[in-house]
């Protein structure tokens, strides 16, 4: 049996333990549940208590046309003055607007709010609009005019439209899911190696296959079960929008425009190199940890989430001295460079040499948490001393 | 005599300030049963990590010689089987998924697994349990599971540390006759315990250690011979017996107070039991005179020094055949 087909068998082995369908199943209709209970207290608060106004003078300045769910709008005639703000008064009106002339109106009102300032909006608008009408415009003309400008928006270094808005947010989509992943990954790894530990399951593996192929198959089986996990709640997601949608909701949705297939395909292999690199790492952590209740050394295991984490940095400026420094960083990289793809200038040369550099890095880290891992999994009652795993990692 | 299976020469293993295996030699021969036996702390568990290849020695060399091929410092994983002191599976897994898993690590067929899985979970009254989680078992069936786990695979060479640890006295029978039936079917065992009891059952060979020393050797036969040529006698006394009354006679007779009315005299080979006898009739008021045989126990008692000594008071029954 090859070192390779072993650790196969130990990532099936971990796959199987670690990952539940029928929790994965309960996981994702939670979040549906959860999902669709927050979408209708907000539909709820939504509707609750749209703004009754009675208008007065709605001929003056025409804002009754321009009611929201928020403001619902009846016109009356000056002779009802009265028995208006008796409505008022008695709860059964929110407001009664008097419109006086174009430049001036009185809110009589129960309550103050937001809804003022709508209101105040309105009024402007309908002013604005009676002062054009007032100056013998067309249709055509009055609507030209009215009409919002059509807003382009560029930045420095990118010439697509809309680019950065859309590259910004693919970046924050990379990134959660990349934390997400390596939560879920962290979780998933100290729970198995401090678990074995202390299960003592450790002699009876190391004594039949190597311990490297040990930590290969956990390291992939581990990865796998967090990507199925996030997947799961991608699902999750998906299911729930598609559920909302129904119900009316829309949602921005991540699309592809802004990273063409080799570029996804680039950001993919960071991604995966990422996790192999921050998994090797925590096993070996893992590894020598002795009580998972009490060792300092379990603050390693947050290195990771920073070290992605600092990627959402390259929002402020991912083409600075600094960003262009982690992003060739191997600890960095995974969450760096993607940054820099999505938002910044980053040639070929450059993307090949960080590439390069994880690369390497992810195979020198594997090598020397499998020499750690050997050692510290067949260590009870202590942890190894910082001087121990240097001459474990020298030693092949 | 054919070649030894296993051949540990001048192995010596320390931690920090500790000795634990302290220049070690001794052979195996394909198909015994060779029994390291000491007290607790003695260097057996340490001894059976480095033939296993967990711990490397500081010195000395282990060297193992498979008939018909297969010569190194370790046995290929398919060849051999280990059950370490540690006892440890996955809780919260079923058994047959565990033990196929442990299979498929010592490079067995998935469906070879299997079935052996299933033909020992049988033949250990664990067919019905197959599908449950280790966790639900008794110590003692973990401890049957945790012995398939190393045998499943059929190896030629088997380590077996503390098998008997946390069986009562049925299973333990029940262990001794699997023991055997592996050596039976060819396979080399060395077998870890502190039980001399049990152990003088199966050994073919038996090594002692003490503080990482080995303090004794050889074939079952070998020892016994040696041993049984000195006498012991259980002497009841009354009054307050002072043990020290032989102390210039050194090492031919040795005196031990098993309980407080109750003194041991073993008498090596060639020393007078006649000017022993004397000279406790003339220290002692003695009551009873009993003769024993001597067992292994005593013979391991003997070797591996006070710190071995059971306190039990009712300790001299223990000889009694």
């Amino acid at each position: 049996m090859s070192r390779a087909r072993m650790a196969l068998e130990v990532a099936r082995w971990e796959f199987q333990r670690y990952f539940k369908l029928r929790q994965q199943i309960v996981g994702i209709a939670i979040l549906v549940f959860t999902g669709l209970a927050i979408f209708g207290l907000v539909r709820l608060a939504d509707r609750e208590d749209p703004v009754d106004i009675a208008v007065i003078g709605d001929d003056i300045l025409p804002v009754a046309q321009h009611a929201t769910p928020e403001l619902r709008f009846s016109v009356h005639t000056p002779a009802e003055q009265a028995e208006l703000r008796t409505a008022v008064n008695d709860d059964v009106l929110d407001a009664l607007l008097h419109i006086h002339s174009v430049d001036r109106a009185e809110l009589y009102a129960t309550r103050r709010g937001e809804w003022i300032d709508e209101v105040r909006t309105l009024l402007a608008g309908a002013r604005q609009e009676v002062a054009l009408r007032r100056a013998d415009m067309t249709a055509a003309q009055l609507a030209d005019v009215l009409a919002a400008p059509d807003l382009v928006i560029r930045t420095a270094g990118d010439e697509t439209d809309d680019g950065p808005r859309t590259g910004r947010f693919a970046l924050i989509v990379v990134l959660s899911v990349m934390l997400f992943t390596v939560f879920m990954g962290m979780s998933y790894i100290f729970t198995s190696i401090t678990g074995e530990k202390q299960l003592r399951v450790t002699e009876q593996v190391i004594a039949a296959i190597p311990a490297q192929a040990w930590i290969d198959g956990k390291i992939l089986g581990l990865t796998a079960v967090s990507l199925a996990s996030v997947a799961g709640t991608f699902v999750g997601f998906g299911v729930l929008m598609a559920i909302l949608r129904v119900f009316g909701g829309s949602f921005p949705l991540p699309t592809a425009d802004s990273a063409d297939p080799v570029t996804l395909l680039v950001i993919l292999a960071f991604g995966a190199l990422g996790l192999f690199f921050w998994f090797a790492f925590l096993a070996a952590i893992a590894a020598m940890i002795d009580d998972p209740n009490t060792s300092t050394r379990s603050s390693f295991l947050f290195l990771p989430v920073l070290a992605t984490g600092v990627a959402f940095l390259a929002l402020r400026d991912p083409d600075s001295t600094l960003f262009r420094i982690l992003a060739l960083l191997p600890p960095t990289t995974p969450g760096a460079m993607p940054a820099r793809m999505l938002l910044g200038n980053v040639g070929v040369l450059e993307v090949a040499l960080s590439i390069a550099l994880l690369a390497a890095a992810v195979i020198g880290l594997r090598t020397a948490a499998g020499r750690v891992f050997r050692l510290a999994m067949l260590m009870y009652g202590k942890e190894p001393s910082w001087g121990e795993v240097r001459r474990w990692i020298a030693t092949p | 005599m054919s070649s030894p299976i296993l051949t540990v020469a001048g192995v010596s293993k320390r931690f920090a300030a500790v000795t634990a295996v302290d220049d070690v030699s001794f052979d195996v021969e394909p198909g015994e049963i060779f029994a390291l036996l000491g007290p607790n702390g003695a260097g057996k568990t340490t001894l059976l990590r480095m033939l296993i290849g967990l711990i490397l020695p500081d010195r000395g060399t282990v060297r193992y010689a498979l008939p018909g091929g297969g010569e190194g410092p370790l046995l290929p994983p398919e060849q051999v089987g280990y059950l370490p002191e540690e006892r440890g599976l996955y809780q919260d897994v079923d058994l047959l998924r565990t033990l196929v898993h442990f299979g498929v690590l010592r490079r067995m067929d998935r469906s070879d697994a299997r079935r052996e899985a299933r033909s020992w979970l049988d033949r250990m009254s664990l067919a019905d349990r197959a599908n449950v989680q280790l966790k639900t078992l008794s110590k003692g069936n973990q401890q049957k599971v945790q012995f398939i786990s190393a045998v499943l695979h059929r190896p030629r060479f088997a380590l077996l540390d503390e098998p008997f640890s946390g069986l009562d006295p049925l299973n333990q029978d029940f262990f001794l006759q699997l023991i055997r039936e592996l050596r039976d079917s060819g396979t080399t065992v060395v077998i870890s315990a502190h039980q001399m009891q049990l152990i003088e059952r199966i050994a073919d060979h038996i090594t002692v250690l003490n503080h990482g020393r080995i303090v004794l050797g050889g074939t079952l036969d070998d020892v016994r011979r040696r041993w049984r040529t000195g006498t012991r006698l259980v002497l009841r006394v009354g009054g307050e017996p002072d043990v020290g009354f032989l102390d210039g006679d050194g090492p031919n007779v040795s005196v031990r107070l098993l309980a407080p009315d109750t003194i041991e005299l073993f008498i090596r080979d060639g020393a007078s039991v006649g000017a022993a006898l004397v000279a406790a009739g003339t220290h002692l008021d003695i009551i009873e005179i009993e003769s024993h045989p001597v067992t292994l126990h005593d013979v391991y008692v003997a070797s591996v020094g006070a710190e071995a000594r059971p306190a039990a008071p009712n300790a001299a029954a223990e000889g009694t055949p």
